[in-house]
């Protein structure tokens, strides 16, 4: 349903960050893009909301043609997105609860009234969001501002908003970055009902762990690049780590001793220096990387 | 010892959003009072005379609402494109676009009242409208600055008009530097109140923005592009759109104002028409910035201000720069009030300790 063929995009200071990537996700599919942040995630995210212009490639969602197209047209064509910034481009914080719930949705024809826009309906849809997501601190939806939340509260309250829309496509950049440890559960929960749902996935972060336990399928990307392709089942923490800096392993014969060392890097989930010591000064660095996060 | 803690507020109370305009004309008044002692002169029987005595006359009562039509119409000018998160600087531009096409219009073409006034309005507010687009569509296409293109328009629109009323737009009859007079079907009549239709322009204009802003998707769109454009960026709103809505919307409003006082009031448009109402028009949206209403009642109060500032100046041959003064005061009252809407504010103060720190250094 996501068919994207060499696209290109590049960064705010116009380098290109992205160079021609080949990506496509199909229903009910979780798609994990690992890496380490500043490798073209932010603008591969972006380029996929359709808030970041492409410098080349195609882009179709469903078979409609988005290369090019506005926001709007990515947010017509099913497309959600939960920015890694949750403040710049997640909600409007000085708003209240209402409006930031509301931000995609009062377009809908179940929120007009004539001319006007129905802001008692919309309230209620705000407070059923709240329930069904289990937001804390929101009192009253007109009166506290999206400022007001907690960061987890926040990430839940942009989950639920795109989430309800029942996409066809979620992009999820970082979704659980600077959140609690309860809203963390509770977001990789709803993202994998969603899954079932048949919404296709994009889920971009840094955390090996979350790419592993919710991907059906990952990716690496380095530099702008897609540089190693492998599924939860096949994946080695370690070789996805070293992936992710960019280091070259080499084919065959590397892989061989590799193939050895997974039930000692799977048994304990903190790779010891021992484990690591084996294997290139890289990878040292990659298991502490990977334990920090 | 006098410690000052500074805490950012995670939520601001209610009650500061009401509170805060009030608080800051008390406040500009009470400074305003320094000014009136310094002059010899109460400051109670000054403001009596300013406020009391104005509210209590019918020429004063009349004199504010005359007053009150431009610059409610203005204030909304500069409060619709704030509620996008923009600045037009140049309600005064778009107030004298409207006011020349208008009155030309007026002055060319023949037909009775009941179609020439409507099609003056029409004019005068596609003029400001016009006027005002160009810096809305600089700023949304290439980002450039719009307080900086739309002070700068007010210029060239002041040197357009100078330019027309001396030259083909000039009483044939006559060399003084203003056009003929109105006929009577391009003279807007009296209302209510003695007072000109303009008012009831003015009351429309206010319940249209306030409708528009608070109730319909298209003020939602507005509210969330000028909280964060970004987001509404993302969740498909139209930049570009807004802005150039809210400026044109904003500077047909101007341009109302401009026509209705030309036509309702002065009767003939002269070279250097520059009532300064599109200046005032920025304390004014700003004290209003929370509703289109309250932009209508901060521009009754800016109209009280000027009408009973002037008796004030000649009961007690106070300077009429006062009401120039208490309007800075205003301003600066408000961008202090910011402050303390953001920030709060705890003073320790402890003798104790000063005397123990005192005594150590």
């Amino acid at each position: 349903m996501l068919d994207a063929t060499g696209i290109r995009a590049a960064d705010d200071r116009g380098i290109n960050a992205l160079d021609s990537l080949d990506l496509t996700v199909r229903e009910g599919e979780v798609v994990g893009i690992a890496g380490v942040s500043g490798n073209g995630q932010t603008e591969l995210a972006e380029a996929l909301a359709g808030i970041r212009e492409m410098t080349g490639g195609d882009l179709r969602v469903n078979s409609t043609d988005l290369a090019g197209a506005s926001p709007r047209a990515f947010v017509d064509a099913g497309i959600s997105f939960v920015p890694e910034d949750r403040l710049q481009y997640g909600c409007a914080e000085e708003l209240s609860v209402l409006h930031n719930a509301g931000m995609k949705a009062y377009r809908e024809g179940r929120f007009a009234d004539g001319p006007l826009l129905d802001y008692d309906e919309l309230g209620s849809y705000a407070e059923s969001l709240i329930e069904e997501f289990d937001i804390r601190g929101v009192s009253d939806v007109t009166d506290i501002d999206a400022g007001d939340l907690s960061g987890g509260n926040l990430q839940k309250l942009i989950l639920a908003r795109e989430l309800d829309r029942d996409p066809d496509l979620l992009i999820a950049n970082q979704p659980t970055r600077g959140v609690d440890v309860g809203a963390i559960e509770f977001i990789r929960e709803a993202i994998l009902e969603q899954r079932e749902q048949g919404t296709g996935i994009v889920l971009i972060s840094e955390d090996i762990d979350e790419i592993t336990d919710l991907s059906d399928r990952i990716l690496v990307l380095y530099e702008g690049e897609f540089v190693y392709e492998t599924t939860p089942e096949a994946a080695d923490r370690e070789r996805l780590g070293i992936e992710m800096t960019g280091s070259r392993v080499d084919d065959e014969p590397a892989d061989a001793p590799e193939a050895v060392a997974p039930p000692a890097g799977a048994g304990s989930d903190t790779a010891e220096p021992g484990d690591s010591a084996e294997a290139t000064d890289s990878t040292t660095d990659v298991a502490a990387a990977g334990d920090g996060d | 010892m006098v410690r000052i803690d500074l805490t950012a507020r995670e939520h601001v109370p209610r009650w500061l959003g009401y509170a805060t305009p009030v608080v800051t004309v008390l406040l500009a008044l009470a400074c305003g009072a320094i000014a009136l002692l310094a002059l010899g002169v109460s400051p109670l029987a000054a403001y009596w005379t300013m406020f009391g005595e104005t509210l209590l006359s019918t020429f004063g009562r009349t004199q504010t609402l005359i007053k009150a039509v431009p610059l409610i119409l203005a204030g909304l000018a500069v409060y619709l494109p704030l509620r996008a998160g923009l600045f037009n600087i140049g309600a005064e531009g778009q107030l004298v676009f409207g006011a020349v096409a208008g009155a030309w219009i007026g002055l060319n073409v023949n037909l009775p009242g009941v179609l020439l006034l409507p099609l003056m309005f029409v004019a005068a507010g596609a003029a400001g409208a016009f006027l005002a687009g160009i810096p809305a569509w600089l700023r949304a296409k290439w980002d450039v600055n719009e307080i900086i293109t739309s002070l700068l328009l007010t210029f060239v629109a002041l040197q357009i008009q100078s330019y027309l009323v001396r030259g083909p737009m000039q009483d044939p009859t006559g060399n003084f530097p203003h056009t003929a007079q109105l006929s009577a079907a391009a003279t807007i009549p009296k209302a209510i109140f003695n007072v000109h239709a303009g008012l009831v322009v003015a009351i429309a204009a206010v319940a249209v923005t306030y409708v528009g802003v608070r109730k319909t998707a298209l003020g939602f769109e507005i509210t969330f592009v000028g909280a964060n454009d970004a987001a509404a960026r993302q969740a498909g709103m139209n930049r570009v759109k807004i802005y150039l809505l809210v400026f044109v919307i904003g500077g047909a409003f101007a341009g109302l104002a401009g026509i209705s006082e030309i036509a309702g009031l002065q009767g003939r448009l002269r070279a250097r028409f520059e009532p300064g109402y599109g200046f005032t028009a920025i304390p004014i949206a700003l004290l209003g910035r929370s509703s289109a209403v309250n932009v209508m009642l901060a521009g009754l109060f800016f109209a009280l201000l000027f009408v009973g500032g002037s008796s004030m100046s000649v009961a007690y041959g106070v300077p009429a720069a006062l009401v120039e003064i208490l309007q800075a005061l205003i301003i600066l009252f408000l961008i202090t009030a910011e402050f303390f809407k953001r920030y709060k504010v705890d003073i320790e103060f402890d003798r104790a300790a000063s005397a123990t720190t005192g005594g150590e250094a």
